[in-house]
């Protein structure tokens, strides 16, 4: 008896062991529509009060030493642009477009024009990918949400330059070198890669018959079966930019090695977010599952959850998934929500206003990535709540 | 996942090979334990469901835990092949302690149970597992002797092995789901 009882100690302690380390609880905050608009909202206006001189938005701040950051970065600049254009297109709310706006005199005042194509760059710099698919994204979203047409050269040339880092294997180059006046070989950019891929896609719809299907297609086929081992990444890639691009593309263009591709790609979205909801700000969930995600780091896996969801949903082939992708967005989605510094909270902050609707880091920063892609994802998330309300 | 997965990695979580080396001599007491066990599998995968509702764990996740534990075990049975016998019960007792709970029950099988419970394929498990402890009967017909006994061994060995692989393709397929 005395033997059988130690084995049943043995199980029980090893039991608590799987919960503590491997199983803990997945904490999935319940969300309404309306707490997400809520939440939208002051994240949009964590932007709109960092408007500054010269098309620029507050890049970050520091709320444990009271310091606004001095730093800036153009793909994070298009960024922004491209979650207010996104807004304002949902909306129709001219306030929100008019802060989008804003970050056009910036754009104009650090483009690279060659014969060919034209890239954002600031002067003096390399031509980065990501800053000029995510400005041309973001001008799409501006086209679409206004109908205006005046930025369309730019978004050709911006379509140009990504077009012209394209190698025969269909993937894309992430710089293109000012001193050598060329591409910079086998060099490629983490996120600048999906971001070429959304923007073809989007260029192929919106300007139909110029010739961005092909481009589409050989990169999407780079990215579905050989973008993990040429660019070095172990398991999938979490590359919310190529879910977009999924989606954008639809069924139509997506041949089974693609579609094979965005299951493994929700696949390692679904495991970030259950990851995700598994962590927590103290205690044994911090010392085996790390720092919860930045805001950063929660929109971005609901933004890719919600383009596959959309994808899931149009494409039979990705049909069983749609539930599993549904519930991982709302737990990521509820998250974000819930930790949001919400108006009382910001009080305690040394400028309430640059603390109140962002989302800050363990160590007390945040930066406008962190508020962007928070928003995108939740409006995101919201379009599949509704969807799903009348499904 | 599979009937065909829930089989191999049930058949090597209960490791008949490994089980012969220390089941009693009494037939009618096995049979009636893996009588007992199935019935307990059943239990555990009808409430597996619920049980992973309560603890706030998607099936997805829990199917990494049970194959943390599926990899532990084989790894035991891999480097103790002859495990040491357990105290019995007298009688018919012995269906009770030891054949169904510890040999039969084993940590793994419960948390296979509770992960089909989880992903509503109930049946199978039951299936899957009656298949398993029906090995493990007809194992009590292989007559023990020192030879008998270094090949069965060397089979729990090859089982215990096995359910390592076991382990880490579920694992790899909780990390493939969504």
């Amino acid at each position: 008896m005395r033997r059988l009882l130690l084995y049943a100690a043995v199980l029980a302690l090893g039991a608590l062991a799987l919960r503590v380390m491997v199983v803990p609880a997945e904490v999935c905050p319940a969300l309404t529509p309306a707490a997400a608009r809520g939440a939208i909202a002051e994240a949009f206006g964590w932007l709109e009060r960092g408007m500054r001189p010269g098309g620029l938005y507050t890049y970050g701040y520091d709320r444990k030493h009271d310091a606004v950051s001095e730093d800036y970065n153009i793909t994070r600049h298009a960024g922004v642009m491209f979650g207010l254009y996104q807004l304002a297109g949902e909306t129709g709310d001219d306030e929100v477009l008019a802060a989008a706006e804003h970050g056009l005199s910036f754009v104009h005042a650090n483009l690279l024009r060659k014969d060919d194509w034209t890239a954002f760059a600031e002067p003096g710099e390399d031509a980065r990918l990501g800053a000029s698919g995510l400005l041309a994204i973001a001008l799409i979203q501006r086209r679409l949400a206004t109908g205006d047409e005046s930025e369309d050269d730019l978004i050709r040339g911006l379509g140009q330059f990504l077009a012209a880092q394209q190698q025969a294997d269909g993937s894309v180059l992430g710089r293109w070198s000012l001193a050598t006046e060329s591409r910079v070989p086998g060099e490629y950019a983490k996120f600048g890669t999906g971001q070429a891929l959304w923007t073809f896609a989007l260029l192929d719809k919106l300007f139909p018959g110029e010739g961005w299907e092909k481009p589409a297609r050989r990169l999407a086929h780079y990215v579905a079966t050989r973008r993990d081992d040429v660019e070095g990444y172990v398991l999938t890639f979490p590359d919310h930019w190529s879910a977009y691009a999924l989606a954008e593309l639809g069924p139509g263009k997506l041949g089974e090695p693609e579609v094979a591709y965005a299951r493994e790609l929700a696949g390692i979205l679904g495991l970030n977010s259950r990851l995700e909801s598994q962590s927590g700000q103290g205690g044994l969930n911090r010392v085996f599952r790390g720092e919860p995600a930045s805001g950063a780091g929660l929109g971005t896996v609901s933004e890719g959850l919600a383009a596959l969801w959309r994808l899931s949903v149009a494409d039979p082939r990705l049909a069983d998934l749609t539930d599993n992708l549904s519930a991982r967005l709302r737990c990521t989605a509820g998250r974000a929500v819930e930790r949001q510094i919400d108006p009382v909270e910001a009080e305690s902050a040394p400028r309430p206003l640059l603390a109140r609707g962002a989302w800050f880091t363990e160590d007390g920063y945040t930066q406008m990535d962190h508020q962007r892609h928070p928003l995108s994802g939740l409006l995101a998330t919201l379009e599949v709540l509704e969807a799903e309300s009348t499904r | 996942m599979s009937f065909a997965f829930l089989l191999v990695a049930l058949v090597t979580s209960v490791n008949p090979c490994r089980l012969r080396l220390v089941l009693p001599e009494r037939r009618a007491a096995v049979a009636l334990g893996a009588l007992i066990a199935l019935g307990s599998g059943a239990a555990v995968a009808a409430v597996g469901d619920a049980f992973l509702d309560a603890l706030d764990i998607t099936p997805e996740t829990f199917r990494l835990a049970s194959a943390v534990v599926l990899a532990l075990e084989g790894a035991r049975a891999l480097v103790l092949a002859r495990p040491t016998r357990e105290p019995e019960l007298g009688g018919l007792g012995a269906a009770l302690v030891p054949v169904a709970f510890p040999l039969l029950l084993t940590p793994g099988v419960v948390m296979l149970a509770l992960t089909a419970g989880g992903d509503d394929i109930v049946g199978w498990a039951l299936a899957a597992l009656g298949v398993a402890y029906a090995l493990v009967l007809l194992s009590t017909f292989i007559p023990r002797s020192t030879r008998a006994d270094a090949l069965l061994a060397a089979g729990g060995r090859l089982l215990g092995g096995a359910e390592i692989a076991a382990g880490v393709a579920l694992a790899v397929d909780s990390l493939h789901d969504v």
